[in-house]
């Protein structure tokens, strides 16, 4: 086999060598996934500080709040009257207006207070020191709480 | 150890005395468990979780001398990389319990856990703790890390700075380019085709920051990009793993408010 490929003139080159030479168009990951490399652990095994968890609240409250305008919105687009719909959960089920109150001031208010922290470092570049985004960090979370209890008891 | 012996025997028994019973007692061993990854491209299959026991009282009190035991005395497969054993070169870059750090800077946890071991998070493994470093290398290459200076500058005398200009590359120029910033980043994870991540940031700016450079507009104009740069999410994970104890969320910031104004 190995004469055959010589007397031919044949140059071998196994395919993995091959499949890692670059071309102009592909990109490192697509490369490197026909390496059968495999990708290290990464979200599963991470401990998350308390300012990547406030980043990723962030992130889920402005998901919920785009989900939830949206869905009042095209609810009320279909001809639903959403007052009245309100109102008719508040009479079905009254021991549960707290708990949808919160559930909704907390995202709100949460996302507010966020948004602020993130105006704030893009307008100074400061207050990013671990321990002040540390700090911040749990202030949202606190402050958010007591804002959103506020509101839900109004 | 002496307190694990003091609960033991339910007497209180001085520091010192503890510390000369244990060097003469064989028993008295402090066993600890590490959990490592291990991935064998030449045996293929799939990436598995090793343990391996060490008498802390016979090894060095980091992580990278824990793991230089392991593959002295127990398992010489063990592949990962080390060189300087004192955090200037950047080598031994891995995840220990759950956080990215240098392992010749990482004390052994407490002997009561079991430490685990993984390579940098979301990188493409070579084998065990050994990650593929191109693409961060490439990356790191593209922002120009060198002193770009005017053309015609005298090149045979010195190029001066005042103190007050040095003095804004402190905090920039200490990077060994460990990764342990950039690998911790959930914005990198996802995005490391395109996005720098906050390691080759930091540099970017180290050079955005020094008075003798001429092509700070090229430099700005190269980063404004809503991948290359704007993926940062302000997470600050990066900062937060930095075994220099450097700042680069600070420092991606500084560039975002400089193209801003």
């Amino acid at each position: 086999m190995l004469a055959l490929r010589r007397a031919s003139g044949l140059r071998f080159a196994p395919l993995g060598a091959r499949s890692l030479r670059p071309l102009a168009t592909e990109s490192y990951t697509e490369r490197m996934d026909k390496t059968g490399r495999p990708v290290s652990p990464h979200v599963t095994i991470y401990k998350f500080p308390a300012a990547a968890l406030s980043s990723i609240t962030t992130r889920i409250t402005g998901v919920m709040l785009t989900v939830g305008t949206s869905a009042i919105g095209a609810a009320s687009l279909a001809g639903a009257d959403v007052p009245a719909l309100v109102s008719s959960c508040q009479l079905a089920a009254p021991a549960l207006v707290p708990v949808a109150k919160v559930a909704i001031t907390y995202p709100l208010t949460y996302h507010w207070l966020s948004a602020m922290r993130h105006a704030y470092w893009d307008w100074t570049a400061s207050g990013l020191h671990i321990k002040t985004v540390r700090t911040t960090s749990l202030a949202l979370f606190a402050g958010a709480g007591l804002l959103s209890l506020g509101f839900a008891a109004i | 150890m002496a307190a694990a012996l003091r609960r033991a025997s339910g007497v209180v028994v001085p520091r010192t005395s503890a510390r000369v019973s244990q060097s003469t007692s064989a028993a008295a061993q402090r066993i600890k468990t590490f959990e490592i990854y291990r991935y064998d491209p030449d045996a293929g299959g799939k990436p598995r979780a090793q343990k391996y026991e060490v008498d802390l009282n016979s090894c060095g009190p980091m992580m990278l001398d824990a793991l230089i035991k392991i593959k002295n005395e127990i398992d010489t497969t063990l592949t990962f990389r080390r060189s300087c054993r004192e955090g200037i070169c950047g080598s031994c870059a891995m995840n220990i319990d759950g956080t990215n750090t240098l392992a010749c800077l990482c004390a052994i946890p407490d002997v009561s856990t079991k430490t685990k071991v993984f390579p940098l998070p979301h990188m493409y493994v070579v084998k065990d703790l050994v990650p593929d470093m191109s693409n961060f290398y490439a990356q790191h290459k593209s922002v120009q890390p060198w002193l770009n200076t005017k053309p015609g500058t005298d090149q045979t005398v010195e190029n001066k700075q005042s103190k007050e200009e040095r003095l804004k590359l402190d905090g920039l120029y200490e990077c060994v380019l460990c990764a342990c910033c950039s690998t911790s980043c959930p914005s990198y994870w996802w995005n490391a085709d395109k996005y720098l991540g906050p390691a080759v940031l930091l540099q970017a700016y180290r050079w955005l920051a020094d008075s003798r450079d001429a092509t700070h507009k090229e430099r700005l104009a190269f980063l404004d990009d809503a991948y290359k740069l704007y993926r940062c999410h302000t997470i600050m994970n990066c900062s937060n793993a930095c075994p220099k104890h450097l700042n680069p969320g600070k420092a991606i910031q500084a560039i975002k408010k400089q193209l801003a104004h």
